[in-house]
């Protein structure tokens, strides 16, 4: 069994737990998954779905998930988490897919508007800001997941990605630095081609991991839709077209439409299925 | 205060415990831990197996199969690695001398007593 396979069996398995217990075993898997980036993920996989098999057979002889667990449930899932091995190859590949897809995002704006200068430093810095941002992100969510009141913890999750993304965003639009280079001609319609099709293959990667599908499928359109409209500016008559009017913005505005309504719409009717599975639970 | 102290003494002994129950069949997290609970381990909490397992795991002195139980879903198995093997023949000496010397001692205590 591979890591997607085990997730849909846990996912299909987890009907089985009673709200209370589906919350206990939530709070660890989801400080697990948290926790744990660079560790061997099918592993990780394997333990959470051992560890909800047997809390289900523990339900089923009469005992909580609380009484399995003990008083200390996050010491429980810290030393889990330290025991799980490290995967240098995920590390690798999550190093990868980040950068190359973070200077996808930040360098094709710049690239819509043929000759216009590109700030790497404002780049490198912000990938800098992104990759504390995640890390404390990480953190911060993964503390708060044993928090018993559900409120409070969405509230200091909403607080924390409010304060350090406004952090992140306006430090980064005040950064300006004089490591610029003008991207033209041949090299820069190579660069978009190419980017258009990382930003396919890397799609053709993540939709196998079905919970990630909405946000794969959002980068694929603002990434695809960038492209287009990049290379559309580099054809003289497209560029004179494009040109009158509004009608960059409008090219813009049909990409996003589809860009918020399919992936969002997806999220929400996951969302949905959520709650009503979660309603359906025995008490 | 009891249970406390029992549990620390717990925490030394469980892996070599889990050694000896694993070389004696292989098993997964729940029967573990009734099997546990047979032989008198039933305050320990059973959360904490796991990380000890995985850990141990981890170590090299057990291995793991998924593999779907009688009951039907899939289950973690676990069975001892020679390294393993060889780390609860070590428990076992150890055990023997620490519960002599600890035996000779009650004995001390006793023999105050009468």
């Amino acid at each position: 069994m591979n890591e997607v396979t085990l997730q849909r069996e846990m996912e299909t398995r987890s009907r089985l737990l009673t709200k209370t217990n589906a919350e206990f075993f939530g709070q660890i898997q989801v400080y697990l998954n948290l926790r744990t980036p660079f560790k061997d993920k099918l592993q990780l996989a394997q333990n959470l779905l051992a560890l909800m098999n047997d809390l289900i057979d523990a339900q089923q002889d009469g005992v909580t998930a609380a009484d399995y667990f003990g008083t200390d449930p996050k010491a429980v899932a810290r030393e889990m988490a330290q025991a799980l091995p490290w995967n240098f190859k995920a590390m690798r590949y999550a190093a990868t897919v980040g950068l190359v897809g973070y200077l996808i995002l930040m360098l094709l704006p710049g690239l819509m508007v043929p000759d216009e200068p590109v700030d790497l430093g404002q780049i490198l810095i912000g990938l800098a800001m992104l990759g504390g941002f995640m890390v404390a992100f990480s953190w911060g969510l993964s503390s708060l997941s044993f928090k018993r009141r559900p409120w409070v913890r969405m509230v200091l999750v909403m607080l924390l990605c409010g304060g350090l993304c406004y952090g992140v965003v306006t430090a980064y639009l005040w950064v300006h630095t004089p490591l610029k280079v003008t991207l033209t001609g041949p090299l820069s319609i190579a660069l978009i081609v190419l980017f258009g099709l990382i930003a396919v293959l890397q799609f053709n990667h993540d939709r196998k991991k079905f919970r990630f599908l909405p946000i794969a499928l959002t980068f694929l359109f603002v990434e695809l839709s960038v492209c287009v409209l990049a290379l559309a500016m580099r054809v003289p008559a497209a560029a004179a077209w494009l040109k009158q009017g509004d009608r960059i913005a409008w090219f813009l505005v049909a990409c996003l439409v589809p860009l918020y309504i399919i992936p969002f719409g997806w999220m929400f009717v996951m969302m949905v299925r959520g709650f009503r599975a979660n309603h359906r639970r025995p008490d | 205060m009891a249970q406390a102290n029992t549990s620390q003494m717990l925490k030394g002994v469980l892996q070599g415990c889990l050694l000896m129950l694993l070389a004696d069949e292989p098993s997964y997290g729940y029967a573990i831990t009734q099997r546990l609970n047979e032989f008198g381990f039933d305050t320990v909490p059973k959360g904490t197996i796991y990380p000890l397992l995985m850990t141990m795991e981890k170590k090299g002195l057990l291995a793991s199969t998924m593999r779907a139980s009688p009951d039907g879903p899939e289950r973690k198995y676990y069975h001892p690695t020679p390294a393993g093997l060889a780390a609860k023949q070590d428990f076992l000496l150890d055990w023997q001398i620490l519960s002599t010397n600890v035996a000779r001692i009650v004995q001390l205590e006793a023999n105050h007593h009468e």
